[in-house]
């Protein structure tokens, strides 16, 4: 019983995490149709920001966010009116393509600055606390503390989409750019700021990301694979969608201890031979595939 | 036995009832007109009877066989063709190979479907064109490129989707008589929606009216323009009343 | 045998581009003669394969516009196919090469189905799921050596062995592979010009149109992918046999997917010599970026970020690729 809440919680933890990095994306998707190769390297790079930022200067992790936010936020303007928008001109090849180059130029441009080696933060305020809730649930404090941030900016962002003028243009930038334009909007500045806003979301999340996983510049593959798994699940577009897919996906990844934990318990050899643990991943993947062929709407999609 | 019989036809999407309980039929070799304000429902109708949508109520039997729930490509390869507005199989291939598509669903060969894609050219005078792109062409050309599309397939039916829209009178003249080869000539039974009246009385035999997803009338198109409903349906109440 | 004409059948290209290529295949059959280096060797044999690559992709991706970005996936079960069965049972190329492809085609018709009732975006992430799934598995596969891999030992044959395809040369991989690119062409050339090519750019086009035309849109991509497949499979267990050292990290992964497409799109996807283009470009420009740029110290990455900025310049300056702007000047200058 306790495995199984531990589990639980575990997955519903790193879940929420997840749905943090995969908020930038479908912010970007919403808006614009794009779907963006790059988007886990944003991620790594806001970890290494973070990471080089305490290092340097010796603050805590913690405070880092911030910064690594405005980081994101100004990476996601650059990219955008520097490249992204010529290439939405151009057919679906073509855009996925090109952030795949995106991608190749930030990773490699990782590996060139920072080394290929693992690096974490050691030092922090709630680096290595945890909390024992009791019933085997130990809820470490760094992802109790992504987890949190997580919540917040899915508030926020569902607050400013749905509660801001801004936000409404936003929607309106996405339902219809053409009749926006007549209104009045200006889209592109609207979709530099849905750029914006999905950089600094993700590089935030990489900011508290580092404080329990180590980053390499190859992290983000990882990641964006993930975050297209929980955007195509919740739905694209779809902000509360991505939050639950999230969670979901997070349980999933948790799912292999469970199978372990039941070969364990049950006695079935066989059982304990599949490398449970090792396809983490993978079953995110199976879960992706099966859910575009059952709805592939996703859980709350609006577009398409 | 028609070649088309549909029956107590229902469409709805959502809460609007697009096509409400319609039924007619279309003799073989006819040629039937299906009129009616816009919004009537009547491209609706072709793509509910083409199996573009599948329909909420209703049968629709088409040359003795229910094609109620089945395939839009099953359908075509009865012998039951359609155009739309605008029709291009591929913008990448030029006019004569795009008849060629609809040339394929007959046969492997291409020498084969090349033949009968140039043979229809031929019959819709569009032989000088063949080798353009469909965007280079005029728009009426164009609209007869949507029909020899269509033609590829040698179907029984054709229904035509307002093939007259954006055409200048002298092109309308050009098409109705296109039209008529196709009819007369290559023994096609038709159906169209236009909007154009004197083509429709020109060419057709009968007239279905479609208005608000109803059918409110039916027969001889001479008739049926004098028909109250009909005026009231397409020029408002009050211009019924004041000239009944 | 109306295929085997079309096949053949050149004649609908201008007197100037049928003049290059007979030139450039000229080349390609004297060059060994000529005194190059064995880098220029391996550069050109890995040109033909990444052809070869992209040709395949070019059918379902170029002419049926779906995107299809896990196509390693039946590269990995070419080379493991002839690379196991090799091992195990001593297993002829020329009868392990076609069980693999069959093994992939099959599994093609197993994902294909699902996999063709999505589109566009979904479509390409769903492939990229399946590739990696598959990719995983062969991770921890004990058969296939898992994670380290498969190596093959040239040592252990009596080369040149024209049955199991070991050479200690080069020269000769290269003729075999050389046989495949010209095969491939006359493949592609009957392939564009027969029903299912016709079907598949109507398809790209517009669907609802495809099918008014009587074409059965979800079985037509399946069959294309189909093809696709076993060409990349055909040339994955040739992999196998040249580079004897496979393993799922260099021949199933994400990286290679997206070149075989990337190179496609470059060179002009859904056109015949578009992907012959493309990898022309692209694979000296990465082989001789990676000589002098990567293997410098501290200057590690510099050739992808190279790389990956002229991937950026061409996606959203000409994704139409480089057929694409010949063929728009020409048409150009006709009107």
């Amino acid at each position: 019983m306790e495995i199984l809440a531990g589990s639980l919680s575990a997955g519903l933890l790193i879940g929420m995490v997840f749905a943090l990095v995969a908020l930038g994306l479908t912010i970007i998707f919403g808006v614009m149709d794009i779907v963006n190769f790059a988007h886990g390297e944003f991620l790594m790079l806001g970890m290494y920001t973070a990471l080089l930022t305490a290092q340097a200067t010796g603050v805590d992790p913690l405070l880092t966010i911030p910064f690594a936010g405005l980081v994101g936020f100004l990476l996601g303007v650059i990219c955008y009116l520097g490249f992204v928008k010529y290439l939405i001109r151009g057919p679906m090849v073509a855009q996925l393509l090109g952030t795949f180059g995106l991608m190749l130029v930030l990773r490699n441009l990782a590996l060139f600055l920072f080394g290929s080696e693992d690096r974490t933060i050691h030092e922090g305020l709630l680096v290595g606390q945890s909390f024992d809730v009791g019933m085997g649930i130990i809820l470490p404090a760094t992802k109790l503390a992504a987890a949190v941030l997580s919540v917040i900016s899915f508030t926020a962002i569902w607050l400013l989409i749905n509660r801001t003028r801004i936000g409404k243009a936003l929607m309106a930038t996405a339902l219809n750019a053409q009749g926006a334009r007549y209104m009045g909007i200006p889209t592109e500045r609207m979709n530099a700021f849905a750029w914006g806003i999905g950089g600094a979301t993700v590089t935030m999340a990489g900011a508290l990301l580092v404080n329990f996983w180590s980053v390499t510049p190859y992290v983000g593959l990882l990641f964006t694979m993930i975050a297209f798994a929980i955007v195509a699940l919740g739905g694209f577009g779809s902000i509360p969608g991505a939050f639950f897919a999230g969670l979901i996906v997070g349980l999933i990844t948790e799912l292999p201890g469970l199978w372990d934990f039941a070969a364990e318990m049950t006695g079935f050899d066989w059982m304990a031979s599949v490398p449970m643990t090792s396809f983490k991943y993978t079953w995110v993947y199976l879960a992706y595939f099966l859910i575009m062929l059952i709805r592939p709407r996703g859980l709350f999609g609006w577009k398409h | 036995m028609a070649l088309l019989e549909v029956k107590d036809l229902t469409k709805r999407f959502g809460g609007l009832t697009a096509n409400d309980s319609i039924s007619f039929q279309v003799a073989e070799g006819e040629m039937l007109g299906l009129i009616g304000p816009n919004g009537a429902g009547k491209t609706t109708l072709f793509n509910c009877i083409a199996g573009l949508h599948p329909i909420d109520e209703g049968t629709i039997r088409f040359n003795g066989t229910d094609i109620t729930r089945l395939a839009s490509h099953e359908i075509a390869r009865l012998g039951l063709a359609r155009t739309f507005q605008i029709m291009v199989a591929s913008g990448d291939l030029n006019v004569l190979e795009n008849i060629m598509v609809g040339c394929f669903m007959h046969t492997a060969s291409r020498m084969k479907a090349k033949a009968e894609a140039q043979r229809i050219l031929k019959e819709l005078e569009l032989s000088d064109l063949g080798g353009y792109l469909v965007s280079e062409l005029p728009v009426a050309a164009q609209k007869r490129v949507a029909m020899a599309t269509a033609l590829g397939t040698r179907p029984k039916l054709l229904l035509l989707d307002e093939v007259a829209a954006g055409l200048n009178p002298s092109e309308i003249e050009g098409i109705t008589a296109t039209i008529h080869r196709i009819h007369a000539q290559m023994g096609v039974t038709i159906m169209l929606i236009e909007h154009v009246m004197e083509m429709v009385m020109n060419l057709s035999q009968r007239v279905v009216v479609l208005d608000y997803g109803q059918k409110i009338a039916e027969g001889d198109p001479r008739f049926v323009v004098k028909d109250p409903n009909v005026i009231k349906a397409y020029l408002g109440e009050r211009y019924a009343k004041e000239h009944a | 045998m109306e295929t085997l004409k079309n096949a053949l059948d050149f004649s609908d290209f201008p007197r100037l581009d049928l003049t290059l290529a007979a030139t450039v295949a000229v080349f390609l059959i004297v060059f060994p003669f000529f005194s190059h280096s064995s880098f220029a060797m391996s550069t050109l044999i890995q040109f033909l394969i990444f052809s070869l690559y992209g040709m395949g992709w070019n059918t379902i991706g170029g002419y049926g516009g779906q995107v299809d970005l896990g196509k390693a996936q039946y590269l990995g079960i070419g080379a493991y196919t002839t690379a196991v069965m090799l091992l195990r049972w001593d297993t002829p190329f020329w009868i392990s090469m076609p069980i693999g492809v069959l093994l992939s085609v099959t599994w093609s018709f197993i994902i294909g189905y699902p996999l063709f009732k999505l589109k566009g975006h979904y479509f390409a992430i769903a492939t990229i799921a399946t590739s990696l799934v598959l990719k995983d598995f062969f991770e921890v596969w004990d058969l296939v050596g898992g994670s380290r891999g498969i190596e093959i030992l040239a040592g252990k044959y009596q080369t040149p062995d024209f049955v199991h395809l070991i050479f200690k040369g080069d020269d000769y991989y290269y003729y075999v592979i050389l046989l495949f690119f010209f095969i491939g062409i006359l493949f592609m050339n009957a392939f564009r010009k027969s029903r299912l090519g016709f079907q598949l750019r109507s398809i790209k086009d517009n669907e609802d149109i495809a099918r008014s035309l009587g074409i059965n849109v979800h079985w037509a991509k399946i069959k294309t992918y189909a093809i696709a497949t076993a060409f990349v499979s055909a040339v994955g267990s040739f992999h196998a046999c040249y580079v004897k050292n496979i393993e799922p990290e260099d021949t199933m992964s994400l990286d290679i997917s997206i070149l075989i497409a990337l190179m496609a799109m470059l060179g002009g996807a859904g056109s015949l010599w578009g992907p012959i283009i493309g990898a022309a470009v692209l694979v000296p420009l990465k082989s001789y970026l990676k000589e002098w740029l990567g293997a410098q110290a501290g200057m590690v990455g510099i050739d992808l970020i190279l790389y990956g900025a002229i991937i950026m310049i061409i996606s959203a300056a000409e994704p139409r690729g480089i057929w694409g702007m010949v063929d728009k000047a020409r048409r150009r200058k006709r009107s």
